[in-house]
């Protein structure tokens, strides 16, 4: 069976800015796959290679085994009926001004066969916002909550949703979360989820593939990552060649006669067991991990 | 009861056309279109001398009934052209992500083009063609008509000739330079090359007698070229990007 989401050597280049390079990945299906990455990782851009919305520079994105541009070759052959496999929300993708809630809603209808209406507009209810308001009366967060409901109404095989919380108060990014992670298991749909709020994501994701400058840094289950992956402090001549095999530096930090490691032993032996002579091992979660791969001041405290 | 062929038929025409789609499409003709319909109307319906020429398209003189007309599908062309092609806009990338096919992105945009171009071109076909302008205009003791009546009737067929020509000259201009490969200049420069040919066949019409052999031959020519770059501009849609 075909993976939903494949990417084989993708590149894409924006004049002299490389903003993904050589990405080959696989996501896997009927799971919640958390995308990070600092900004201009080439996460937003990753999602318009996968709706077909841009061209590769080179190598090749897939849907379902398909390549995902151009868009026709994924899309029905008859062409009468809408294809609704990916409902996505992108970061700057907006309705025009003077378009009501209703109208983004009804307009997601008709392009979903199965939309959930009752479910769309129950989820604006809650929030306080009716349907007839126009778009820009609608704060910020009101507009994502529309839009996110209007996503998540669609039943489609595949969500890709960029930054789905962006200006939603506490209340509202946890019950949106719970109904992303509730969508992927009630209809065994693939979600990838992009956010800068690592913490949402370690709650409702399943998975983690880590961007950084463009590239593949990480893929793991988030399992894996809390079982496999180590935050190591050895001083700092310690030989690193003395690490057992299979041994995967992550990242390194050097801070006076001390070397910070976070390393990754991707076989069954745990890194706790095989690594000599250390000094202190910590467990990571994604939080650490994003500060450590990235560079970041934040991995030292 | 509906016969299963003619049920058949229905089930496929309302999968197919989508009325909201086609109103959130529409939409941002709907103000131009209005105006068109107005103005038309008011041209059908009051201007006192006869609509003879529209192969002052450049240069205008602005004296002629007929320009302000030209004037204005000039217009309203580039206004749908500009609402349907800006790819760069979040709201173009918005409509884009909803789920909806290219080919049916692509059928509404036109069905919405075409919806407001009717708005604006059935009135004035319909004064003229029918003779009701001709009539009224009698009736009001126009001393031109109903004699100069049939000498207007070309002038619908010129005024969807530059709809039939615009249209698809601005649209393909848009669709070049949306795709990966860049090629909007010359999208641009064969667009420029079709408005050429369509001064050049205009200037060739006479209003006084039939056309010319080189006249008819430039009508079909650029019939022709508008043709191969309406369908080349559908064909080049299915991969254009999304630049918001």
């Amino acid at each position: 069976m075909n993976p939903t989401v494949e990417t084989v050597g993708l590149s894409r280049r924006f004049g002299d800015v490389l903003a993904l390079k050589n990405l080959s990945l696989t996501i896997p299906r009927g799971q919640v796959t958390a995308l990070v990455g600092p900004n201009g990782s080439g996460k937003s851009t990753l999602f318009k290679l996968l709706l077909g919305h841009l061209a590769p520079t080179s190598g090749e994105a897939r849907l379902w085994g398909r390549e995902a541009f151009p868009v026709r070759a994924r899309e029905p052959v008859d062409g009468t009926t809408s294809g609704m496999r990916v409902a996505c929300l992108l970061d700057r993708y907006e309705p025009p001004i003077g378009t009501t809630v209703r109208a983004v809603l009804k307009l997601r209808r008709c392009a979903s066969v199965e939309f959930n209406w009752e479910l769309a507009e129950q989820l604006c209810r809650e929030q306080n916002i009716p349907l007839s308001r126009f778009w820009h009366r609608l704060s910020k967060g009101q507009r994502r909550w529309v839009l996110a409901t209007a996503t998540l109404a669609s039943r489609a095989e595949l969500y890709l949703l960029d930054e789905p919380a962006d200006g939603l108060d506490p209340t509202a990014r946890r019950k949106l979360y719970g109904l992303i992670k509730q969508q992927a298991l009630q209809n065994d749909a693939t979600v990838i989820v992009a956010s800068h709020v690592l913490e949402d994501l370690e709650r409702c994701a399943d998975y983690v593939t880590m961007l950084i400058d463009g590239e593949l840094r990480m893929s793991a289950s988030l399992e894996q990552m809390r079982d496999e992956i180590r935050e190591v402090e050895f001083s700092a001549d310690f030989d690193t060649d003395l690490l057992p095999a299979g041994t995967q530096i992550l990242a390194r930090r050097e801070t006076g006669d001390t070397a910070i490691l976070w390393l990754w032993h991707h076989e069954q032996l745990s890194v706790d067991d095989c690594i000599p002579g250390e000094i202190l091992r910590r467990k990571v979660g994604l939080t650490a991990l994003y500060f450590a791969l990235t560079g970041a001041d934040g991995a030292l405290s | 009861m509906m016969e299963p062929e003619h049920e058949e038929n229905t089930t496929r025409l309302t999968r197919w056309l989508k009325w909201d789609l086609l109103w959130w499409q529409f939409r941002p003709l709907l103000l131009i279109s209005l105006a068109g319909c107005v103005l038309s109307s008011s041209l059908v319906l009051l201007h006192p001398t006869p609509l003879l020429t529209v192969k002052l398209l450049w240069p205008m003189k602005l004296r002629d009934a007929s320009d302000p007309v030209i004037l204005f599908v000039a217009l309203h062309c580039c206004w749908i052209a500009i609402a349907e092609g800006r790819y760069a806009s979040r709201s173009f990338g918005f409509l884009f992500a909803q789920g909806f096919s290219r080919r049916t992105l692509k059928m509404h945009s036109l069905l919405a083009a075409f919806i407001s171009v009717m708005v604006v071109w059935l009135p004035l076909a319909t004064g003229v063609w029918t003779g009701g302008r001709s009539w009224l205009l009698d009736q009001w003791r126009n001393p031109w008509f109903p004699w100069a009546g049939s000498l207007e009737s070309d002038f619908p067929a010129m005024v969807l000739l530059l709809y039939a020509v615009l249209i698809p000259s601005l649209r393909y201009a848009w669709v070049r330079a949306a795709l990966p490969c860049r090629g909007g200049i010359s999208g641009i420069v064969v667009a420029s090359g079709i408005l050429i040919q369509l001064k050049l066949t205009l200037n060739s019409w006479h209003v006084f007698s039939t056309p010319d052999r080189y006249g008819v031959t430039m009508l079909v020519l650029l019939c022709l070229a508008s043709l191969i770059l309406f369908v080349a501009g559908a064909r080049l849609y299915d991969d254009i990007e999304v630049r918001t």
